[in-house]
């Protein structure tokens, strides 16, 4: 960790950027004040992703308000410089013992300024990474920050929790104990739910069959940044779910180990500017995107095909695809990916494949509403 | 490494390793893989995994022939052990400050209240 710790001499000249600090507090103060005068429905779903906290509510009259922060920490020593820098600067910063952890989208904002270092990630592989427990703990502070508190007494909340993987041997169990613990101790009455019905929840999938349209049927991918979470569903029950692996995250360590650029400026083009209908092969890191995100969308399907032959799942119609996720978000993704399915051996007969209207908080809205249905069910009883 | 009359000769204050240590250390790496034969390796694992999910068995944790008492692992308290874990990692440090109550940017996304209505509906009628 010492490693990546900046000096604050470094990154002074950043400083001339920023918008005033009092102009910036005074913005954000009336936005908190605007969000709550909403009449918010009890129900609050957390996205707690590799790359952002995502948490969704709804209002009455059905407009969800997503909050999302990047769960993402840059080290600084605690000095004069640094506690000046940050006096002047609106950096966002946790100080735990002596250190200062610049948090969120600053902290990805100074190590592309400031170009050495690196930023810390409290999660790996969708869970919480153990080797990182000091910085596990910090990202308790972030997700606090974006959740705030109950709006009724032991609100429900749902938070994403990715299946166990196919091609790697994680157990989620934990991960899954330590965040129903830390939002229980926020007021909530809280329990995980399963990342890619999230999506089947906000989406809404259809299956054509002979009764008619069947709801919340058919498969859901959430490619996340971490991992990529697939469940095949029947009137809103999960029939089986798994996730795969090298998602999002590790197409930007591969594309940073070719091209020798740093990940964190990696993150920022593809996030910017990446077409996958219009790749300049000239561009070093716009080709390396392209190759690399073929490479995924292929093992995916084959993965996801082999699963469902494996298991022999059956389905008595045709059923929707229905894809979300950050990392799907590049223009031409879910093109790309039908390329692929139709020569693909996956065992149903599928009538589409739909992007979420809103891929980067389809899961967060889908946590939402199951949410949502637990206070309904409470209020039923 | 210096030559002397065509024969290697180790630096001063090299350790020299003779014949007799090598034998030594060789049956020694015999003696502690015939010890770990003995042990069952799978009864040591499943043990573990028992205690580690609060399912410690009454009496004693039985590895081959021998017994061990339950009150040797005393220190090892297997009652709800992950849960305990959990709650002990949620439990931020005392020192800490930080310079935001609330954080992150909004974005909105309207939705049909009917069409969320309807699949709150189906949901609140499933068992988790």
């Amino acid at each position: 960790m010492t490693d990546n710790t900046q000096n604050a001499d470094d990154m002074n000249f950043i400083l001339g950027e920023e918008a005033p600090k009092e102009q910036k507090k005074e913005k954000k103060e009336k936005k908190v004040e605007k969000e709550k005068k909403l009449q918010f429905k009890p129900g609050c779903g957390v996205d707690v992703g590799t790359s952002n906290i995502v948490v969704a509510r709804q209002t009455e009259d059905g407009t969800f308000v997503n909050r999302f922060h990047r769960d993402m920490l840059y080290p600084l020593d605690v000095s004069d410089e640094s506690a000046d820098l940050l006096e002047r600067s609106d950096y966002l910063y946790v100080k735990v013992n002596n250190k200062y952890y610049i948090v969120g989208e600053d902290a990805l904002k100074l190590v592309n300024a400031i170009g050495k270092g690196e930023i810390i990630r409290p999660m790996k592989d969708g869970l919480l990474n153990p080797s990182l427990q000091e910085s596990s703990e910090l990202l308790f502070y972030i997700i606090k920050a974006v959740v705030g508190e109950p709006i009724v007494e032991g609100e429900p909340l749902r938070f994403s929790v990715p299946a166990n993987p196919l091609d790697k041997d994680i157990d989620n169990t934990f991960h899954q104990m330590i965040l129903q613990n830390f939002f229980t101790k926020l007021g909530y009455s809280a329990k995980p739910v399963n990342e890619a019905m999230c999506v089947a929840y906000d989406c809404n999938p259809l299956m054509k069959s002979d009764e008619g349209d069947v709801p919340l049927s058919g498969i859901c991918l959430s490619f996340g940044g971490g991992m990529v979470n697939i469940a095949l569903m029947y009137k809103g029950l999960e029939l089986n779910s798994f996730a795969i692996t090298k998602s999002g995250d590790d197409i930007d360590e591969k594309v940073s180990r070719v091209t020798g650029m740093a990940q964190s400026k990696i993150v920022k083009a593809k996030e910017k500017m990446f077409d996958l209908t219009n790749v300049d092969m000239s561009d070093r890191v716009q080709a390396a995107l392209s190759i690399y995100y073929d490479e995924m969308i292929n093992r995916v399907i084959y993965m996801v095909s082999r699963e469902f032959v494996e298991k022999s799942s059956e389905m008595d119609g045709e059923i929707e695809i229905v894809i979300a996720g950050g990392s799907s978000m590049p223009k031409g993704f879910c093109d790309k990916f039908n390329v692929n399915l139709k020569e693909s051996d996956i065992p149903f007969k599928i009538y589409q494949t739909r992007h979420s209207s809103n891929p980067f908080h389809s899961v967060s809205q889908g946590a939402s509403i199951r949410a949502q249905a637990d206070y309904a069910k409470l209020n039923k009883k | 490494m210096q030559y002397v009359n065509g024969k290697r000769r180790p630096e001063p204050g090299r350790h020299i390793e003779t014949v007799k240590t090598i034998e030594t250390v060789e049956k020694t790496k015999i003696i502690e893989k015939e010890i770990v034969k003995e042990l069952d390796v799978k009864a040591v694992a499943d043990a573990v995994i028992e205690a580690i999910s609060g399912k410690i068995s009454n009496n004693s944790i039985q590895i081959n022939d021998t017994s061990i008492n339950k009150d040797k692992f005393k220190e090892f308290d297997a009652s709800g052990s992950l849960e305990k874990m959990a709650k002990e990692m949620v439990v931020q440090r005392g020192n800490s400050e930080s310079n935001f109550d609330d954080l992150g940017q909004v974005k909105k996304t309207k939705k049909d209240n009917d069409a969320t209505g309807k699949t709150i509906d189906i949901l609140s009628g499933l068992e988790d």
